[in-house]
């Protein structure tokens, strides 16, 4: 009986290991946020209708602001988090050869089912939400499947199901990924807030003292 | 037959690493098993031990290979970082699959 209590004991403390980088809901609050920028950017597109120009330097645009979105986060992170409950940095993704293996799969799959269309002259524009879904859902499922989080599980089926019923819905292309991202972005804000104020209810700040060894 | 498998896993119980198999060691290694590195913070807080504990097991595991401990400031906080070896890695490996094995 000991040998399966070390083993759960084991098992428990590296999957929270693996889920401390969505403990304090940082993630998911900025993972929100850049949703409800991708709804935007998909919202401005269609009442423009803009050439691909402006397309790709917007694209650009909210590419840069993600990379600004992700560098505060980690900034304060280092204020707010380690300080309370402690610092991990987390494995690469690409140190894991199954995952990557899962992705570039996945990356080729779309990417051919994009091809295929765009061959066959059917129309691909109609099944842009059906894709943005198809990819957030595999993002959250992949994190789900990383952190054994079970909200990111339901995050993957919500977007799925949505991303299609938008698709057939006749909102269009661009403005059926504009609904798609903002309602995706809404959910990840509430999971987000929920998390991050159960995160601090349950920790306090606990600095590390300089003579701890 | 079953008498023999009986007596492997016994025995792959009995060659178990003692230093890993005490319940502290093993959530530190469990941990570091699955992340790049930990402070020793997260190491408190996860293993609920005291710091005297936790630093006199963190330095077993330091002597005999199996983490790496490095000190480092995080602006004027200083900051203990853990990381596993390659030689910790395998012994913990190696250790769970003899409890495994027991576990049938």
């Amino acid at each position: 009986m000991e040998g399966m209590e070390m083993e759960n004991k084991i098992k428990a403390s590296q999957i929270r290991a693996m889920q401390y980088w969505f403990a304090d809901g940082l993630v998911e609050l900025c993972g929100g946020v850049l949703c409800l920028m991708l709804a935007v950017y998909f919202g401005i597109q269609q009442i423009l209708s803009s050439s691909l120009g402006s397309f790709s330097l917007l694209f650009l645009f909210v590419f840069v602001v993600a990379f600004g979105i992700r560098k505060l986060m980690l900034r304060y992170r280092q204020r707010s988090t380690y300080p309370r409950t402690g610092f991990i940095e987390p494995r690469k993704g690409w140190e894991n050869r199954r995952l990557l293996g899962v992705e570039i799969v996945f990356t080729v799959l779309l990417l051919g089912f994009m091809l295929y269309t765009i061959f066959r002259g059917i129309q691909t524009a109609m099944w842009t939400p059906a894709i943005c879904g198809a990819l957030y859902a595999f993002i959250f499922s992949l994190a789900g499947h990383r952190t054994k989080l079970v909200r990111f599980i339901y995050l993957a089926i919500y977007s799925f199901l949505l991303g299609i019923i938008l698709a057939f819905s006749g909102l269009g292309d661009l403005w059926g990924a504009s609904v798609l991202s903002l309602c995706v972005g809404l959910v990840l804000l509430a999971f987000g807030i929920v998390t991050r104020a159960t995160y601090l209810h349950q920790s306090s700040v606990i600095a590390e003292d300089a003579d701890e060894r | 037959m079953l008498m023999n498998a009986e007596a492997q896993s016994t025995r792959s119980l009995v060659d178990v690493d003692r230093l890993i198999h005490e319940p502290s060691r093993s959530v530190i290694l469990a941990v570091l098993s699955a992340v790049q590195s930990a402070d020793f913070l997260y190491l408190l807080r996860e293993t609920g031990l005291t710091k005297g504990n936790l630093t006199v097991h963190l330095s077993k595991l330091e002597a005999a290979g199996y983490i790496k401990i490095e000190k480092t400031y995080r602006g004027k906080l200083p900051l203990t970082l853990c990381s596993m070896t390659e030689n910790g890695s395998l012994a913990f490996e190696n250790y769970r699959k003899q409890l495994k094995q027991f576990l049938g």
